[in-house]
């Protein structure tokens, strides 16, 4: 009970703390990137084809434009970069501030001020990305078809209500396995230059062979969300064959833990030497 | 002793205790026991103060030796982090907590609740006079107010060890003052203190021990007078008030532990010796044979200040 308490303590302040940091402005600006982009789509579609001929059409079209959101801009550079940039300050912020001798002073074990920081990332990663997820839906099919195209689409005849929840769950394990990534890479490296490297690799992803393609997180993320949208087309191609969701979720479980693991590790034997000590 | 007759553990047993940074060295095979009560430590930047302090608090750990701090190991020791108080000389905070908020989220972390942790941070606040400004940001804060937040943070848990480096640094007088009353209090109430500070003649008003570290050694360890015992090489400065100055400073300077001797006025001389317990012994016969009459004698220098100031020159030679 008590360390349920401290636990919820740390989460707590590592919220307040990320919040107040200058990556929070960055990640601020990656969440509404989608959401802006969604609103000029909006715009342009409605100056483009004021009365749609088809309503049907059109919900398929703008699902299709939401999908092209959801896969390149949030899933391969939104939700990557919040996750990075926050996995690293979590590992990094107290050591680069010099304020890690406030934690680990406390009577916490060590795992636990780890999990209860990376608690805490996710706690507001989800919350931000999760918001502009489901505000760029609103607004793509919201802006085209109104209140009653929205509702229709998530719970009459669209059915979209379990898919945006399924691409939301997505989105959670990408900023896990990312997120985890990134406290990793803060406990081996000073600065984010693991990340480009990352980021460029998954980038490549429609460019390699079948079997490097299973070599890159993005394609058990991509294999996860629900296709029934885009079943033949050259995004499928592109992205290659699906892997199996359990294969997915195993390969995602796979780097998630191994992350957090060498984080803890790290993070277990870390000293509290700032520069000016070891001048 | 314990009421049983057996010997008491020291807060602090440091056996052969060494830290080196890469190839810079922290501390080296330091053995040293700390008691209950209030213990300064003195020396020089570099000297190895916050490495032994760091060491102490579970911070960092020895290269090589034994440390044991209440019993325990203290390296990743999260329990015993409950007893142990740390004020560190760097001025890093939250910046945008207030100074009660920043007190109160640390409070927190030690799992009693949010109401304990208020209620101890506000009494934490009280004791180190930050009552008025305990809303305001932290950035705000002048660095004699962060250093009573410090404090303030350090003490708010009550813990049987607090460690301090440099408590007084950006204090005003009064404040400095009132901060030497509060760690006197603390370790007459049986806990154990370990302040660090340059400011020496502070130390000496809230302790007669000490702890003299210079180039990651500690050169000597005990009340004032024993470490003077410990520097027997250091000559002494004699103050003497007498009758005949210039008669008696003649005979003294015949005998082979005098090394000088200095007039100031017309009744009194500052003698060098370096043997100050023979020079006692043979100064009273010697003013009884004479028939001067005496009225003072007193070490001249036995301060913290003049030990440090003997170590620093020391160092330079």
């Amino acid at each position: 009970m008590i360390l349920a308490r401290q636990m919820f303590s740390l989460t707590r302040l590592s919220i307040r703390r990320l919040a107040g940091t200058r990556f929070m402005i960055a990640n601020l600006l990656l969440a509404a990137l989608p959401v802006v982009l969604t609103l000029v789509i909006v715009v342009a579609l409605r100056i483009q084809q004021p009365d749609p001929p088809s309503i049907e059409m059109a919900r398929v079209e703008a699902a299709h434009y939401f999908q092209f959101i959801l896969r390149t801009l949030y899933l391969h550079f939104v939700v990557f970069f919040i996750a990075i940039i926050s996995g690293f300050a979590i590992s990094r912020q107290d050591l680069e501030e010099r304020t890690l001798h406030f934690i680990l002073l406390q009577p916490i074990p060590r795992w636990a001020m780890v999990a209860a920081r990376f608690v805490g990332y996710l706690g507001l990663s989800i919350a931000l990305v999760l918001t502009s997820l489901w505000l760029s839906y609103l607004i793509l099919i919201g802006g085209r078809f109104g209140l009653g195209g929205l509702i229709q689409d998530l719970f009459g005849t669209g059915g979209r209500l379990g898919g945006l929840l399924l691409e939301s769950l997505v989105l959670v394990m990408a900023l896990i396995a990312y997120g985890a990534i990134g406290m990793a890479g803060g406990s081996a490296f000073k600065t984010l230059v693991f990340a480009p490297l990352l980021w460029v690799w998954d980038g490549l992803l429609p460019f390699l062979p079948q079997a490097l393609k299973e070599l890159s997180l993005t394609h058990y993320f991509q294999s996860l969300l629900p296709e029934r949208l885009i079943e033949q087309g050259r995004l499928l191609e592109l992205l290659g064959e699906p892997a199996a969701t359990t294969q997915s979720l195993f390969a995602i479980a796979l780097v998630s833990v191994t992350a957090i693991i060498l984080a803890l590790a790290v993070f277990q034997t870390r000293e509290c030497i700032y520069n000016e000590d070891a001048a | 002793m314990t009421d049983n007759g057996a010997p008491t553990l020291p807060t602090v047993r440091m056996n052969g205790v060494s830290r080196w940074y890469g190839e810079v060295l922290g501390i080296n095979k330091i053995s040293v026991d700390i008691q209950p009560g209030i213990t300064g430590l003195v020396g020089p930047n570099g000297s190895g103060k916050s490495t032994l302090m760091n060491l102490i608090c579970g911070l960092i750990r020895p290269g090589q030796g034994h440390l044991l701090v209440l019993g325990q190991d203290p390296w990743n020791n999260p329990a015993l982090h409950r007893q142990i108080g740390y004020c560190p000389q760097g001025d890093r905070f939250y910046e945008n907590f207030s100074g009660l908020q920043f007190v109160r989220a640390m409070l927190e972390m030690h799992g009693h609740g949010v109401d304990w942790a208020a209620r101890a941070a506000a009494e934490a606040l009280a004791r180190v006079g930050m009552v008025e400004a305990a809303n305001r940001r932290l950035r705000g804060y002048s660095k004699g107010m962060r250093q009573r937040i410090k404090i303030a943070l350090a003490l708010a848990h009550q813990p049987a060890l607090l460690v301090l480096d440099e408590p007084f640094d950006g204090l005003d007088p009064i404040g400095r003052r009132e901060m030497i009353q509060l760690f006197a209090e603390y370790g007459q109430e049986g806990r154990t203190v370990l302040v660090a500070s340059h400011i020496l003649h502070e130390i000496e008003q809230m302790t007669e021990r000490i702890l003299v570290m210079s180039n990651g050694y500690v050169l000597a360890e005990g009340g004032i007078r024993e470490v003077r015992d410990q520097m027997r090489r250091h000559p002494f400065r004699v103050l003497l008030r007498c009758d005949q100055p210039r008669r008696l400073a003649a005979l003294l300077l015949a005998e082979p532990d005098v090394l000088g001797a200095e007039i100031e006025d017309e009744r009194t001389m500052t003698l060098v010796t370096n043997d100050p317990d023979s020079f006692y012994l043979r100064l009273n016969q010697m003013v009884v044979d004479e028939g001067i009459d005496l009225d003072l004698v007193t070490l001249a220098d036995e301060n913290v200040s003049s030990i440090f100031k003997y170590l620093a020159g020391k160092e330079h030679h």
